[in-house]
């Protein structure tokens, strides 16, 4: 089964990358970082020069930056870190090339000696510092990184997500399983878990969401809820220009180890909780008996998770910073929303909530972790978790919740008429 | 009442009571901007301790209840048991362990912390002799000094108000005459004026005159006073002419180099309070003040540990490493960290941030220090732990600038509760979760 799978994912990988019209090589490497010799450069941003030439595919001689191919005009001396006989061969292509632009084998020729060339410089390192190094990227990352970019995956997966519910759950492995794909290739490509700032949290929630949906599968509704929440979720990354979320790492987030058990369990948690609302918002509209069940069930796996993940956080802070618990305003939130889902919880092993406000407050709950998500980052901007904060979008984040809290009221008021009838 | 002690409505209420209290906290903290102010209001507040109590006896309790155990009740037993282990594992840390800071340039070797929160008074007398007060429960004494020290409450402050405050602070340490406090009066009564002299068509306030009245020129030195006589009066001269700040330092200035050959012809110490405001603006200008500058002067952020101390009726703020005058200039007083000593040495040989290549976004700080005669290597997330149970974590580097000394900051803690309680408890707690989880929904 498994090697079927390896086999499966290989031959699809090779047809994808076929389908690329030259080695990502020759091609504007958006993630290689440019070289700071300007001298190298500068004429590249002359309007009269080609694209191309602006394009970062030369490994420079500083180890780690990358050269545009105009780097080549000035022969004085090899600037990078190709050998000698190849860089002029390089050279004269390029400047065949220039002269001849529409060629198609000099063209190919030039993508042929960058590929070729790159091989002995692959999983080399290029800057060490104590416990850790960089390497350069092997020609599969590379290639992987090109794929990444060139596939429309967010549209194209966020609008499977929302139509899978109404083909019937059959239909939403298949873009789950791409997902699966992607965020593989992304770890593959970045070498660390895909949650390392809010574009990549964006990413991976909506996976816990159609995965544990899948899960639950035997229910169709939460399905439908997983559908719609997973599909909405990458919607959302696709419209708020976040970008790819494949920046640096700053050095208090490098340690996979930490990174992967905390952020992993605590936002893996956000989508369970997400899913738990959102099937908290379909009972209002639709009562059903078994509803109330997945949404405890839904509640307990979150809760579980983020529980777990807020502590192993909390032993991340005790075995760094060297104090387990400080009431930094992460934490303080991670606090509150803990505390929202365990009244809940508590509530309700006692049969102290009906069906109708468990529906309710798991829905209302979630506000709490959009706060704790989002409002801690990009609103309050206090704290240790410095390094994730950003701006923008305040105003729509709360116009969402208030208008989100109305069509709750409305639903729940709507609701409580009915049942009094 | 015991029954309600330990029934899951009172968990209800300590959970919902906790919710709203942290809710608050994270509120002061993002309004004030300042982390001591919610911790001062909720975190070490005593009902969020009343929270924590009540939640200990609750767990207590509603454990008890269950007496004698069955096999159903090990999920609950489980988890509640690790939550209890996590809040006496902090108590124990907090009575017991050690967190602070060691700061270290490179080259240089120290074993003393400095802790985070406590902090201490130096006070000096014109003798040199140093005093150090540890303030208890907001009181001081000193066996120096005559009057009780009182730290009072800081008052609501606008960053505004806090910035007002430093730069009074700063005039004061370059002007040595002793105003009671009222620099940040004057300061106001003469800020947004375009140029020239403190204007005196306002009539000063009585605080001000009385400030003016008590303040000692007499310890200014002969030339400095001079200086601000004559600067006073060539700007006085130019008045007609709306004589702008920058003519004014100038003018100030220039005459502050001549200021050992003028004739002192007036007695600055009987001169009326009209006349003192003119000639400390004057003098401000001689030293590079001036109130236009202030209106641009960068915010200061209130929680940077300003505080506020009363003796003897005379209010003072202090930053760290501010220094302030009290009783006409007598004593002099500081703030300082509290400090503790820890049974290693260690010493900074090199530290240095590697960059990303081609951008100055850093990719890793890290230091070579030696540890009691051991070379060790630190970094961030590399963290080192001494036989002894401290540990020494690499949490600042500055300058980033190779060509400067640079300088680390290590947080270093000792907690004897985390392997004992603390760690076993959370591992407790999440077990206990996945117990609860597959007690429910066993059945599906």
């Amino acid at each position: 089964m498994r090697i079927w799978l390896l086999l499966f994912i290989s031959i699809a990988f090779k047809v994808a990358a076929a389908s690329l019209d030259s080695t990502p090589l020759l091609y504007e490497g958006r993630f290689r970082p440019a070289a700071s010799i300007p001298s190298l450069w500068e004429e590249a941003f002359a309007e009269t020069e080609p694209l191309e030439s602006r394009w970062r595919c030369l490994p420079s001689r500083r180890f780690g930056e990358w050269l545009p191919l105009c780097a080549l005009l000035k022969s004085e001396e090899n600037p990078t870190l190709y050998p000698e006989p190849l860089f002029h061969q390089l050279r004269e292509c390029y400047l065949a090339l220039r002269e001849e632009p529409s060629s198609a084998p000099l063209r190919k020729e030039l993508d042929k000696l960058l590929w070729e060339g790159y091989r002995p410089l692959a999983r080399t390192p290029y800057l060490y510092a104590y416990g850790k190094q960089r390497l350069y990227p092997s020609r599969f990352q590379l290639e992987l990184e090109l794929l990444l970019e060139r596939l429309p995956l967010t549209l194209s997966l966020a609008i499977s997500y929302l139509l899978g519910w109404i083909l019937g759950p059959l239909l939403f492995i298949a873009p789950f399983a791409l997902h699966t794909l992607w965020l593989v290739a992304r770890i593959a490509v970045t070498e660390r878990p895909p949650v390392s700032n809010m574009a990549e949290t964006l990413l991976y929630v909506p996976w816990v969401v159609a995965g544990l949906s899948l899960l639950l599968s035997r229910y169709r509704r939460v399905v439908i809820c997983g559908g719609l929440a997973a599909g909405g979720l990458l919607l959302l990354f696709w419209l708020s220009h976040l970008g790819e979320g494949m920046e640096n790492l700053p050095p208090v987030l490098d340690s996979n180890r930490w990174l992967g058990a905390h952020v992993l369990l605590v936002s893996g948690s956000y989508g369970a909780l997400l899913l738990a609302s959102i099937l908290g918002h379909s009972y209002l509209i639709k009562p059903s008996l078994r509803t109330p069940k997945r949404i405890l069930q839904t509640l307990y796996i979150g809760t579980g998770m983020l529980i777990g993940g807020t502590l192993l956080g909390a032993v991340w802070a005790a075995e760094s910073w060297g104090r387990f618990w400080d009431w930094d305003p992460k934490e303080s939130w991670a606090f509150i929303s803990i505390c929202s889902y365990l009244l809940i919880i508590h509530a309700r092993q006692f049969r102290l909530l009906s069906d109708l406000w468990l529906a309710l407050s798991a829905a209302l709950a979630f506000f709490a972790i959009t706060f704790t998500w989002y409002g801690v980052n990009y609103l309050l901007k206090t704290g240790l978790h410095s390094y994730g904060f950003g701006q923008g979008g305040g105003g729509l984040y709360l116009a969402a919740m208030a208008a989100d809290a109305l069509l709750l009221t409305f639903l729940a008021l709507h609701r409580k008429k009915r049942v009094a009838q | 009442m015991i029954r309600f002690l330990c029934s899951v409505r009172f968990a209800l209420v300590l959970l919902a009571s906790a919710l709203g209290l942290v809710i608050a906290a994270t509120w002061i903290e993002a309004v004030t901007g300042s982390h001591e102010a919610a911790s001062k209001w909720v975190y070490r507040s005593p009902w969020f301790l009343a929270v924590l109590v009540g939640a200990f006896i609750n767990i207590l309790g509603s454990a008890l209840k269950r007496w004698p155990f069955q096999k159903r009740h090990i999920p609950f037993l489980t988890a509640h048991l690790g939550l209890l282990m996590v809040i006496s594992g902090q108590f124990v840390k907090l009575a017991f362990g050690v967190q602070g800071e060691l700061l270290l340039a490179e080259g240089a070797g120290s074993h003393t912390l400095l802790l985070d929160h406590h902090y201490r008074l130096a006070i000096e007398d014109q003798q040199g002799r140093v005093d150090l007060i540890s303030m208890k429960k907001g009181r001081g004494e000193s066996t120096l000094f005559p009057i009780e020290l009182v730290e009072k409450e800081a008052p609501p402050l606008e960053v505004d108000e806090a910035k007002w405050i430093s730069l009074a602070q700063r005039v004061e340490r370059e002007l040595p005459i002793s105003m009671g406090g009222s620099w940040l009066t004057y300061l106001k009564g003469w800020g947004g004026v375009q140029g020239g002299l403190f204007p005196i068509e306002r009539p000063l306030s009585d605080d001000l005159v009385a400030a003016l009245n008590q303040s000692r020129w007499e310890l200014l030195p002969e030339p400095l006073q001079a200086t601000a006589l004559w600067s006073a009066r060539m700007i006085a001269d130019r008045e007609e002419a709306q004589t702008g700040p920058l003519l004014c330092i100038s003018i100030a200035s220039q005459v502050e180099q001549m200021g050992e050959r003028l004739p002192l012809d007036l007695d600055l110490s009987s001169a009326t309070a009209e006349t003192k405001a003119l000639l400390l603006s004057a003098l401000l200008y001689a030293r590079g003040f001036h109130p236009q500058s202030w209106a641009e002067e960068p915010g200061v952020n209130p929680s940077e540990g300003l505080r506020f101390f009363e003796c003897n009726g005379e209010r003072v703020a202090l930053s760290h490493h501010g220094k302030a005058t009290l009783l006409g200039g007598a004593y002099s007083m500081r703030l300082q960290w509290n400090e503790q000593e820890i049974p290693h040495h260690l010493r900074l040989h090199d530290l240095r941030t590697v960059c990303y290549p081609g951008s100055s976004s850093p990719y890793g700080y890290e230091g070579r220090f030696s540890i009691d005669g051991e070379r060790i290597e630190l970094a961030m997330n590399r963290v080192y732990e001494s036989q002894k149970g401290y540990r020494f974590y690499l949490a600042q580097v500055t300058p980033v600038e190779e060509q400067r000394a640079q300088r680390a900051v290590l947080i270093v803690n000792r907690d004897p509760a985390k392997r004992g309680l603390t760690y076993p408890g959370a591992g407790l707690v999440a077990l206990g979760s996945f117990l609860f989880y597959r007690q429910r929904f066993k059945r599906r």
